[in-house]
């Protein structure tokens, strides 16, 4: 039967087959290791070490996520974690708008100096300056309290930039027709211009909240009491605990850790691969 | 950047409605950046001329900092270590998420939104968490790792604790979770690229091949440089893997990257002055290395 098909028809099928298996492969390879800490995270801490590894866990135990949760005060580390990316997030997406639009949209001497300095300042590490914006929260006696986690990051430079390039889009038409209208500059923006920007705004959302929920260094540096602690120093405290070694216990609190940030972005993930093609975020 | 300030235009700056809203819009994000960004770095270059516990006042050391910096061996071992991670793990993720990119590019493909997801998934995960997963796979006594070489008969190894896999096994940890961010990327550039040129390319007789080096490579080159250069700064970078992998007795020697040796200095030994003398250096080296690269590509692309 396959006599009558060409022989290249053939080859090029059989390519084709293979590169979807390939991406299959690779795709459960991206998913293994959170499959395999799944897992782990529902047996017992017996078979989590048996050998061979078990596949299924059997007995399953669910009380690891219990056990997890308490071992450390992770409701509250939850809490502030939601707080600093809530806030953060939403004073971001403010501030970068807000820059954003007086950069896009008025004329005024010095603006592209302003722009390249805001540029500039994304190219410079956060660790660079770490051990001085350490001292000065410390000298403002912002150690261990939200805003010290919130505020210094409340300016983004990609998020101004972002901003700034997709308000230019916007024809200065409706603009006008506000200010004629007597609309003041404020109302003007909040109500003709932000409304406009939901693609870029949502975008922004997810890098930010993202961001904020998985950040680990500058909540550890700047938190030192057991109640200010994020997530992500919750589950180091926990990988470095006598409990180091209770493995289903530690992928139980590492999956309750992962879990938000994957649910945030399978639901929006539509915007954010959407976002990064229309705001021109390749270079 | 208050030249708006001192240097009104023809009309008073602040007279003006415009300018007068321009200037509360911008001043918010702007202020925040000076105070917590821009002086902050100005101020580690003068940190870096001192010495300070935090305790006593700091005290002005010349450049003993960067005479002890030269002569520290644990530097320069976390530097060799850096520049190792650095120079494996870049190209590696950049061209495998270019083929990836090229792959799902295609047109006759199916499921691409729904793999392109997939891949994304590691990247928006915390490295904290993603580090204890892979620090469980690699565990030398029961991880999955070794169980699965076992079948091979490959005999145990110490992913993290032998000088020779630390680096490597960081290498492979990472390029997992980074190369889905590169695909997006890669992809969203791969989408500008005109359809025209592809067509003619095929009326001129080209195979696959001769298109993607002759159209889509060079067409891509902002997009490459785009990605190579996050990819350095963000290798560079390289702190929460190397802080969880490293666990309670802290990394391995050959594990130290710089960051990690940076905070080691400020936060656990209290040398601020040195911890900050540490960062401005990697930072110049960064620096150098990404601007180096862009010229080289601005370059190449010119031609």
């Amino acid at each position: 039967m396959t006599s009558t098909v060409p022989k290249q028809k053939v080859f090029e099928a059989a390519g084709k087959a293979m590169i979807y298996l390939a991406l299959t492969v690779l795709a459960l390879g991206t998913l293994f290791p959170f499959l395999w800490a799944l897992g782990t995270s529902f047996k017992t801490e017996e078979k989590a070490i048996a050998i061979p590894p078990q596949w299924i866990p059997d007995p399953f135990r669910p009380q690891n996520y219990v056990e997890a949760w308490n071992m450390f005060p992770f409701a509250r580390f939850y809490f502030n974690t939601l707080l600093i990316s809530v806030l953060g997030t939403l004073g971001a997406l403010l501030l970068s708008s807000l820059a954003g639009y007086a950069l896009a949209k008025y004329e005024f001497r010095g603006q592209y100096a302003i722009l390249l300095s805001i540029i500039a300042t994304m190219m410079i590490p956060y660790w660079v300056s770490l051990v001085p914006v350490y001292i000065l929260l410390a000298k403002l006696g912002w150690l261990n309290t939200y805003h010290g986690l919130i505020v210094p990051h409340l300016a983004r430079p990609f998020g101004i930039f972002l901003m700034r390039q997709y308000m230019r889009s916007i024809p200065s038409d409706y603009i006008d027709a506000a200010r004629i209208d007597g609309a003041s500059e404020f109302g003007i923006f909040w109500r003709v211009v932000l409304p406009q920007c939901t693609p870029a705004l949502a975008t922004l959302a997810i890098f930010f909240f993202v961001a904020d929920w998985n950040s680990f260094m500058w909540p550890l540096i700047v938190t030192t009491r057991l109640e200010m602690r994020t997530v992500t120093v919750g589950l180091s405290l926990l990988a470095g605990s006598p409990y180091r070694t209770a493995y289903a216990l530690q992928m139980a609190a590492a999956t309750i850790g992962a879990l938000p940030a994957i649910v945030v972005f399978l639901a929006f993930q539509r915007y954010l691969t959407e976002g990064i093609t229309l705001t021109g975020l390749k270079g | 950047m208050n030249r708006k300030q001192r240097k009104p235009s023809r009309k008073f700056w602040l007279q003006d409605y415009k300018l007068r809203a321009a200037f509360f819009f911008l001043l918010p994000a702007v202020a925040i950046l000076i105070v917590f960004s821009l002086l902050p770095s100005l101020a580690a270059i003068g940190l870096s001329f001192t010495k300070w516990d935090m305790m006593s006042p700091a005290r002005f050391a010349g450049l003993a900092n960067y005479k002890r910096l030269l002569a520290d061996a644990r530097f320069k071992a976390s530097f060799v270590n850096t520049l190792y991670y650095v120079i494996g793990s870049v190209p590696l993720g950049v061209l495998f998420s270019l083929i990836i990119a090229l792959v799902l590019n295609e047109k006759w493909l199916k499921g691409k939104v729904l793999f392109r997801t997939l891949f994304f998934i590691p990247v928006v995960v915390s490295s904290v968490a993603v580090s204890m997963m892979w620090k469980w796979i690699y565990n030398p006594a029961y991880g999955f790792l070794n169980a699965a070489l076992s079948v091979v008969g490959i005999p145990r190894q110490f992913w993290i604790s032998d000088p020779h896999l630390a680096i490597p096994s960081l290498i492979v940890m990472t390029v997992w979770q980074t190369f889905g961010f590169n695909v997006v990327i890669f992809l969203a550039g791969l989408l500008a690229i005109p359809a025209e040129l592809y067509e003619a390319a095929m009326v001129d007789g080209a195979n696959k091949w001769q298109q993607i080096r002759h159209i889509t490579l060079p067409l891509l080159a902002p997009t490459t440089t785009f990605v190579i250069i996050m990819a350095i700064i963000r290798s560079f970078q390289v702190f929460d893997q190397v802080q969880i992998l490293g666990g309670v007795a802290g990394p391995p020697k050959s594990l130290v990257v710089t960051v990690y040796y940076l905070y080691q200095m400020a936060f656990g030994s209290f040398k601020m002055g040195y911890g900050t003398t540490i960062g401005v250096v990697l930072f110049l080296t960064i620096l150098v290395v990404a601007v180096a690269q862009f010229r080289y590509y601005a370059r190449r692309f010119e031609e």
